[in-house]
């Protein structure tokens, strides 16, 4: 359906492109990495950049690696893991949020009901980013 | 003990010769390797502390429930579900399991056979043993190792990807060869460590017997533990079919599957229960069955004064029961979603429990083709398919159906299977199955498939306590917090055995006997 803009009247069509102002300056705020973001729209975005720039350090992907092999080996398999399901963390499917900062909340916050331990309390505080980092390093 | 009380304390107790000797005391009870309980004194009737009520009718709390009885304890066993045995499952033809995602099957297989979705063998020194023995349970060799079994292993490199393998030509081909190069590097001189004339003789006698080598020119020229193509005979020396190359072998990656029986816990020999795993959970069960209440579920465990409070659910009715102990040993998954009084740290260690889901099919075939056609009777074959193993049954031989298992998994080609149908589940196990056993598709009778993570009131099969935790979280797990305890083979170091799931009950009676003694 096309739209019929001189149809509308005077006023909602100023209505609308101020909208649209607003929308594109935000937008270009988001796209220019700005260093004052909106808070909760781009923390996630710089705790990605952080994740990923931490999977291509060798020394924190390997701190990762062997926080995997002691605490999630058992149910989620090696890097080798075939199967279509959520456990699997090395296919390209993700079923809880596959951004770095959704993998990171959920190997902190877990899903008891799915057996998913909260892991935020028990490891070192720095061995969930550096096991978020060995995931991302992994990914196919 | 007068002749008379002998002879009919004897006959009560039937003909059965260890059980008969066993109640008499004759025979040691159970010792297991840990909580020494023989000798204990029995707690006075009615003393204050010996009530104790005991969530779950699996082997944890059976065995709690058996030991405090002989101790004079008065227990009770609340259990969610209609039948003992909780992991301990054996299924049988006319057995229906409708699982949390709503699929029922129905057991078809023939009378006499069956399929142990939980725990299916124990090697001899686990205190399971001792429990037959004492509860009168017949036992039999379970056949963990069979050298005509097959390894299968497709997507590798090298010549030997997507080729059937008995496992004695691959483990016979590899040994020879390794000894070959290390026999040579020891007589060349190439090895940092210098050796006397003598032991160099020694090591090189060790390594031509370990590889089966030539004994004058240390080479690996193939050895008869590879067996044969064609079987010595009458007319006959054998013919072999000429030794694999080694390369060959390390690419296809064998070697993952050759020290599986040299671990501790599969070393030969292992043993079953005649006519199912379940028999031992039976034989617990007709000892402790007084005490027993099917259909309750926990809702809550909560810390009193004094002891302990139960709530939990009957039907539609909600009930309380008041005891001077409790012990849990509802799994990790139903625990953790339980309300309970345990302490903060007991609820973090519960959370972190690596509980995990594992997969199990049950096959029946027509024809039992794994001994007819390639003559494996008993054993397991394995394959870096996601199925993993297949084991074929260590009883039953010659007759003319068989039930084998067809697939045995864990991790994420376990969730996998758990979303399937069970249609679709068999069809997994035959379209891998089948690369290694051709008969598979000719031969299918029909199936049974349990994925623990699914089933009522477990949901999940076991867990190994990570060892990067042993020392900090674990010890919550075995202490007594105020009257309330843990038990289970997951608070163990022995995490899916029926013996962890002993050891930990003996682990917890013992707890609770010194404390009533020290009243």
């Amino acid at each position: 359906m096309r739209l019929a803009p001189h149809r509308l009247p005077p006023l909602l069509t100023l209505m609308l492109l101020m909208v649209l102002m607003v929308l594109m300056v935000l937008t270009a705020c988001a796209r220019a990495d700005s260093p004052k973001p909106a808070a909760d729209i781009d923390k996630p975005a710089r705790r990605d950049a952080e994740l990923i720039a931490a999977s291509k350090n060798p020394a924190t992907v390997k701190a990762g690696k062997a926080t995997y092999t002691a605490l999630c080996l058992a149910c989620h398999g090696a890097e080798t893991a075939k199967g279509d399901s959520p456990s699997n963390l090395f296919d390209p499917k993700w079923y809880h949020g596959g951004r770095p900062s959704e993998i990171e909340r959920t190997v902190l916050v877990g899903f008891l009901e799915k057996n998913m331990p909260p892991w935020g309390e028990v490891p070192p505080p720095e061995n969930p980013p550096a096991l978020v980092a060995f995931i991302l390093s992994q990914q196919k | 003990m007068t002749r008379r009380d002998f002879l009919e304390k004897a006959g009560r107790y039937g003909g059965a010769s260890f059980t008969t000797m066993t109640a008499l005391g004759l025979l040691s009870r159970a010792t297991g390797r840990g909580a020494e309980l023989q000798g204990l004194p029995s707690v006075a009737a009615g003393k204050p502390g010996t009530k104790v009520v005991i969530l779950g009718a699996g082997i944890a709390g059976m065995a709690a429930a058996y030991e405090l009885g002989k101790l004079g304890f008065t227990c009770t066993v609340l259990e969610a579900s209609q039948r003992p045995g909780g992991r301990s499952l054996t299924i049988r033809k006319g057995d229906t399991l409708t699982d949390t995602l709503g699929h029922t099957q129905t057991c078809a297989f023939d009378d006499g056979h069956y399929f142990n979705a939980g725990p299916a063998r124990f090697p001899q020194w686990q205190v399971t043993m001792d429990y037959c023995r004492e509860l009168g349970v017949a036992v039999e060799p379970f056949i963990n190792v069979n050298e005509n079994g097959l390894y299968y292993n497709e997507g590798v490199a090298g010549p030997l990807a997507g080729k059937r393998l008995r496992q004695r030509e691959a483990k016979a081909d590899a040994r020879g060869h390794i000894a070959e190069l290390l026999a040579k590097a020891v007589n060349t001189d190439k090895l940092d460590q210098k050796f006397t004339a003598e032991d160099k003789e020694r090591v090189l006698e060790f390594l031509r017997r370990e590889g089966d080598l030539n004994a004058d020119t240390l080479a690996y020229e193939g050895s008869s533990r590879r067996g044969f193509k064609k079987w010595p005979s009458v007319t006959s020396t054998g013919e072999m079919d000429p030794a694999l190359d080694l390369l060959a072998l390390l690419q296809a990656n064998f070697s993952v599957h050759f020290h599986r029986n040299n671990e501790f816990e599969y070393q030969s020999a292992l043993f079953q229960p005649v006519g199912g795993m379940d028999m031992l959970a039976k034989a617990l069960f007709a000892k402790v069955k007084l005490v027993v209440r099917f259909g309750c579920a926990a809702q809550e465990i909560r810390k009193t004064p004094t002891g302990a409070r139960v709530v939990y659910t009957e039907g539609a009715e909600t009930k309380e029961l008041i005891a001077d102990h409790c012990i849990c040993t509802l799994p990790p998954p139903i625990l953790r979603t339980t309300a309970h009084d345990f302490g903060p740290m007991v609820k973090n260690t519960l959370n972190i429990i690596p509980f995990q889901n594992s997969a199990r099919i049950g096959l029946q075939f027509k024809r039992r083709f794994w001994e007819d056609d390639d003559r494996i009777f008993g054993g397991i074959s394995w394959t870096n398919q996601p199925i993993n193993e297949i084991y074929y049954p260590s009883h039953g031989f010659f007759q003319p159906k068989g039930v084998l298992i067809g697939y045995y998994m864990f991790g994420p080609p376990s969730d996998e299977v758990t979303q399937l149908t069970p249609a679709d589940r068999i069809e997994y196990a035959m379209k891998q199955g089948e690369k290694l056993h051709p008969q598979y598709r000719a031969e299918f009778d029909n199936a049974f498939s349990v994925n623990w993570s699914t089933v009522p009131h477990i949901k999940g099969c076991l867990s190994h306590f990570p060892e990067k935790l042993t020392k900090t979280l674990y010890p919550f797990l075995i202490k007594p917090d105020g009257n309330l305890h843990l038990a289970g083979d997951w608070a163990s170091h022995l995490g899916g055995w029926q013996a962890g799931a002993f050891e930990s009950a003996r682990h917890v009676v013992k707890n609770i006997h010194a404390k009533v003694a020290a009243l």
